[in-house]
């Protein structure tokens, strides 16, 4: 027994498959996505070392800072409108409502649907002829209220930020609700027969006691914030103009439309490192004694 | 007068009551969408712009049959279908191997294998799409459905060894030792005696890839030009630009690609949310 569970050889044989396609399709392209970042590269001709050249562009491209302060937005949104609303309708349906069940499930129907399909169903609502939103606000007698939703320049970003919220209030809430669910409940019952109310059960017990879950879901909102393509380039394809680019879908249109594959390759770079620079920098901030009672 | 114990229970009623109608709009809110686009499908294209409110009159089944086939959605289906089944019964064996070699052998390569392994769940696909790009046209893939097996197996390798090596480390030694004393080798251990018992984390580990890969979008529209080996996103993504006026058929043409979910989710809703969640920690 110890013979076979110590021989490398046999744990190798298990691994291989894994091991071959991880490194050739994931981990070599990491390192080659690095090399390339510092190269000047059309895809067909020689590519051209250019050392951080590249970066010095960046810095000055306008559109790349715009595409930047959207994924901030994105992050700022996901963070300050995702996880407080995530967080109210967790606590009240830990209230253990008739129905609990059902509310739960339809909340989490935006997160099965593809990113796609979401995009979609938005440019129907968002549409100027016949859309959903327009029509609710007539109902309401908001005309004023009414817009180009995704073809205004300066409100296509924030029609962006609801989908994005739309899409992922659910999956934020489940796991809140389920961290919610975990404290041990003679904690409340102990606070209560010593008086507390219910407003300082929230804010002592459950509040403290759900910073561990917390703290994970401002992590997956950071790394969901700044990889995030897929709903910008089906809702408005990061225009009009570049006022809705994000940095992935920028990354996409100078690598695969014009054709910079080293220029494309910095972005990505840079994207990486600035998800994974503010994921750890966070991590720090957000470090505390975790509360044990 | 009131006492001071009736206001407070009045209090409460309120609060319940205000509670409950936040859950119903927010549920209004998630769900109407998703109503008012199925009845959308089912108008035709003029009632879609004189009355957006409205029912439709007669129900335009044909917007469907139009979808399925004029708009090809059937041949994305199909395609969307075999990927993500082939993908996910490749991920399933490879991801599995893999976790068992590292959570039940004691070895460096073990120890080793799992770091690097894990490191990968921080990579956001963005940062390999060059590079992964030029690998699969040097290897003659672009524009096969090999481009996108290969690289939904591979990126699905890190959370699933991830989730799975969590799940085998912990089962009891004995089980294998009376494997092996009954004259298993380590494949006939793996294949009778570790995989039946992890059914669970199995399930829980195919659902997520399962719909990372019947939602993956940007693979996809790179590596594939060629209708004929097109998923659904893409195909749908598509729509857009070839059915821009003709609202009903795409309405349609999106149903049909949501229903499946739905159904799916509300047959295995609990394994679903549990998925997605563990899958939520993916970089």
């Amino acid at each position: 027994m110890r013979n076979i569970k110590e021989n490398w050889k046999n744990a190798l044989v298990f691994i291989l498959p894994a091991l071959v396609l991880y490194t050739l399709f994931m981990f070599l392209p990491v390192l080659q996505s690095i090399a390339y970042a510092f190269m000047k590269w059309d895809g067909l001709g020689k590519m051209q070392f250019i050392g951080i050249k590249g970066f010095a562009k960046l810095l000055a491209d306008e559109n790349f800072h715009v595409s930047l302060r959207n994924n901030v937005y994105l992050l700022l949104s996901s963070v300050f409108g995702i996880i407080p609303i995530a967080l109210v309708l967790a606590f009240i349906l830990n209230q253990g409502f008739k129905g609990y069940k059902l509310f739960r499930t339809v909340f989490f129907i935006p997160n099965i649907l593809s990113t796609v399909v979401v995009a979609l169903i938005w440019t129907f609502i968002f549409n100027p002829q016949f859309g959903l939103l327009n029509m609710v606000l007539k109902l309401l007698g908001l005309e004023f209220f009414i817009r180009l939703w995704l073809a205004d320049q300066k409100i296509a970003i924030f029609s962006v930020l609801v989908v994005n919220c739309w899409q992922h209030i659910g999956v934020i809430m489940i796991i809140l609700l389920a961290g919610i669910r975990s404290i041990p409940a003679q904690l409340y019952e102990s606070s209560s027969i010593d008086g507390a109310s219910q407003w300082v059960k929230i804010t002592r017990i459950t509040i403290p006691l759900l910073w561990e879950t917390i703290k994970v879901t401002i992590i997956l909102a950071i790394t969901g914030s700044m990889k995030a393509f897929d709903l910008v380039f089906v809702l408005t394809q990061g225009g009009p103009g570049h006022s809705t680019e994000l940095m992935a879908t920028y990354m996409y249109k100078k690598a695969f439309i014009s054709f910079s594959y080293g220029y494309g390759s910095t972005i990505s770079l840079t994207l990486f490192i600035l998800s994974l620079g503010i994921t750890l920098l966070m991590k720090r901030i957000m470090q505390r004694e975790i509360i044990q009672y | 007068m009131l006492t001071i114990k009736e206001i407070w229970k009045q209090r409460k009623v309120l609060a319940g009551f205000i509670f409950y109608v936040v859950l119903v709009i927010y549920a209004l809110i998630t769900v109407f969408p998703l109503v008012w686009l199925g009845y959308t499908s089912l108008k035709t294209n003029n009632e879609v712009f004189m009355n957006p409110w409205a029912l439709p009159g007669i129900p335009q089944l044909q917007n469907y049959i139009e979808a399925w086939k004029v708009a090809k959605m059937s041949l994305y289906m199909r395609n969307s279908v075999m990927v993500a089944l082939v993908c996910l019964l490749f991920s399933l064996l490879i991801g599995s191997m893999a976790a068992y070699g590292i959570a039940r052998f004691k070895t460096a390569i073990s120890k080793y294998s799992y770091v690097y392994f894990i490191f990968g769940i921080l990579v956001p696909v963005h940062t390999v799409l060059i590079p992964l790009y030029v690998l699969m046209s040097k290897l003659k893939l672009v524009n096969t459905i090999w481009a996108l097996f290969s690289a939904y197996t591979a990126f699905s390798i890190p959370i699933s060894i991830f989730i799975l090596a969590a799940a085998l480390s912990v089962i009891p030694n004995e089980l294998e030792e009376s494997g092996i004393i009954d004259g298993c080798n380590a494949f006939q251990v793996f294949f009778h005696i570790i995989l039946p018992i992890s059914k669970p984390t199995l399930a829980t580990v195919a659902i997520l890839n399962f719909l990372s890969f019947w939602n993956e979008y940007i693979f996809a529209l790179i590596f594939t030009s060629n209708d004929a080996i097109r998923t659904l996103p893409v195909g749908l993504a598509n729509f857009r630009g070839q059915y821009a006026v003709n609202y009903s058929t795409m309405a349609a043409g999106m149903m049909i690609a949501i229903i499946p979910s739905i159904i799916v989710y509300v047959l295995m809703q609990e394994n679903v949310i549990e998925g997605m969640t563990a899958g939520a920690v993916k970089g």
